[in-house]
């Protein structure tokens, strides 16, 4: 005859499932869940093959001895709307045109249909930008949004360091000449003293993990060095976007990254915090008094017989170390283990609350 | 008077790598979809359990209640080994009205089996599958098939082939994320795998998905 065993307890849906409204978790954005970034590298693979286009960044440098540890923490690249900055087809015909690709890429990624460039300002005193400057944050590193009002870029210049933030404390999302609700303007300020003065730098897109801003400003408050052609191969310090004719790749967001890595070495870190809203359902398992009080643990076999232990026969007692979640097909989805094994005899009950997060 | 503790033990979940497949997946036939639970005791030693202990019977289980415990991990093929039992009152009772721990009689002989990549001619002592008929043992010789039918597990697929056929007894056959064969049925045939033609030695264990019993055996393909 078969006994009739059971090993599963069928939950009641209405009573032991209760699924929480998402719940935002914030973290240190970089690598290592480091909310401050001090160090930032380039990698000459990468820029020898889109570095025209953009540039990764890195946390330690992926070209020697870091390289196992080094990972892209965000990128930084420069679109103008028609291409300043590299060189035309009737110029090099091999020209690939990465200024104009990134300026479009970003158009069509951010602004509405209706909307031909950039622009940044208060709604009612918008002002327009051929050029942008776009810091990208790596999709691993900001899970599922970067944490609006809790990021601080500093920049480096003839000027001294300036540090920016974004103005989410002082106003909801705007809508403005964006299809994406969720963007907020960039100011100068830091995320102790708030933001400082009225001038626009740009806008954070929290969704997408992706600041643009305008090169002009920022070339003129911070100092950026002069805006020439080939800079980067006659400068070693930041330098301005520079939009006359030219007949080479400018690389004009290396103007940015050297900025960016200046204030870095100076102590004034990249800080951000990523944020992602997680699903939490619990499950509670409830393990009545006569459930559970047998187990196919073998060390309770006495000898080769069938029969447990002495000690276990007339009084059966087990120890629960793991809640197994399951599906219909009695396939294991989910598995959560106590702290200690909790004693179960007929004699006790236990409620066991199992949060799965997802 | 103090107070009585109305705490409830709070467990934090992981996803197993089957849960993670199905959350994937979406919506649909087979969605992650969670509508029972199973308890096992894996680490537990119960010899451990100590009726001599000097201190008296309230700490029989002391030295198995303050055992650290470790983290889950999500290979769902390895875990909940040995689940916790709810046996009912008509189950045939063992010496004292004890509790009889069930059995798997797979029908094999030995913890060891053999099968063939490439078998010698005409030999009939090589084959090329094996089958696994497993019955559950309450106490009875013979045993008897469970409602709920048994989980079959190889460890590595690109050894051996399974399929489905239902007539056979086998309902149905998958390969985990980590290569391992999970089947379910009353019966299965493990075969050699033609395609990869590989040989090396895997772990077959039988579950019964009532009882919650166990058998493993050794499968070596030459």
């Amino acid at each position: 005859m078969t006994a009739p065993y059971s090993v599963f307890s069928t939950f009641d849906e209405t009573r032991d499932i209760v699924k929480l409204p998402g719940n935002e978790v914030t973290t240190g954005i970089w690598t290592g869940d480091t909310g401050s970034l001090f160090e930032i590298y380039t990698s000459s693979a990468q820029i020898g093959v889109s570095g025209e286009f953009y540039y990764d960044l890195y946390n330690a440098n992926p070209n020697t001895g870091g390289s196992d540890t080094a990972e892209v923490q965000f990128a930084v690249a420069y679109g103008h709307v028609s291409g300043a900055g590299s060189p035309t087809l009737a110029t090099l015909n091999t020209s690939n045109l990465p200024t104009q690709v990134i300026y479009a890429q970003y158009r069509n990624l951010l602004l509405g249909n209706s909307s031909a460039v950039f622009q940044f300002g208060p709604t009612t005193a918008l002002t327009a930008s051929n050029d942008i400057y776009v810091i990208n944050f790596q999709r691993a590193r900001m899970r599922q949004a970067v944490d609006p009002g809790n990021w601080q870029l500093s920049l480096s210049g003839s000027r001294g360091i300036q540090t920016f933030i974004d103005n989410s404390g002082l106003t909801n999302a705007t809508d403005g000449n964006l299809s994406v609700n969720n963007s907020y303007d960039v100011l100068s300020g830091s995320l102790t003293a708030g933001t400082v003065g009225s001038t626009y730098f740009g806008k954070v897109f929290p969704d997408f993990g992706i600041i643009v801003l305008n090169p002009s400003l920022i070339s003129s408050s911070v100092g950026l060095g002069s805006k020439v052609n080939n800079a980067r191969t006659s400068t070693a310090y930041p330098f301005g976007a520079f939009t006359g004719s030219v007949t080479a790749y400018q690389y004009q967001h290396e103007g940015l990254v050297r900025s960016i890595s200046a204030s870095l070495a100076a102590g004034s870190p990249f800080i951000a915090r990523s944020a992602e809203a997680i699903t939490s359902v619990n499950y509670f398992v409830r393990v009545f008094n006569q459930n559970f009080n047998n187990t196919n643990n073998p060390t309770i076999l006495s000898g080769s017989s069938q029969v447990p232990l002495e000690a276990f026969r007339t009084k059966p007692v087990t120890y629960i170390t793991t809640v197994g979640l399951y599906n219909d097909q009695n396939e294991l989805l989910a598995v959560g283990k106590l702290s200690r094994p909790l004693q179960k005899s007929a004699d006790k009950e236990a409620t066991i609350r199992v949060r799965l997060d997802y | 008077m103090g107070y009585l503790d109305r705490s409830t033990i709070t467990v934090d979940a992981i996803l197993t790598n089957r849960g993670r497949e199905l959350l994937a997946q979406g919506t649909g036939p087979g969605e992650f979809q969670i509508t029972k639970f199973a308890l096992s005791d894996d680490e537990v030693d119960y010899r451990l359990y100590n009726t001599a202990h000097p201190l008296g019977s309230n700490y029989y289980g002391s030295i198995i209640e303050n055992m650290p415990v470790l983290e889950a991990t999500p290979d769902d093929a390895q875990l909940m080994r040995y689940k916790l039992v709810t046996v009912g009152r008509t189950a045939a009772a063992g010496p004292g009205g004890s509790y009889i721990v069930p059995l798997i009689l797979s029908g094999l002989t030995g913890t060891t089996q053999n099968i063939y990549q490439t078998p010698a001619a005409n030999s009939s002592t090589q084959p090329t599958f094996i089958e696994v008929d497993p019955r559950t043992s309450y106490g009875a010789t013979n045993g008897s098939k469970e409602t709920g039918k048994y989980t079959l597990i190889v460890g590595d697929s690109s050894l051996v082939s399974m399929t489905l056929n239902t007539v056979y007894g086998t309902d149905s056959v998958r390969v985990s994320s980590r290569g391992s064969i999970v089947a379910k049925g009353n019966k299965f045939k493990i075969e050699r795998n033609t395609t990869t033609g590989k040989t090396g030695t895997t772990t077959v264990t039988v579950y019964g998905n009532d009882s919650g019993a166990t058998f493993s055996f050794t499968l070596i393909i030459n």
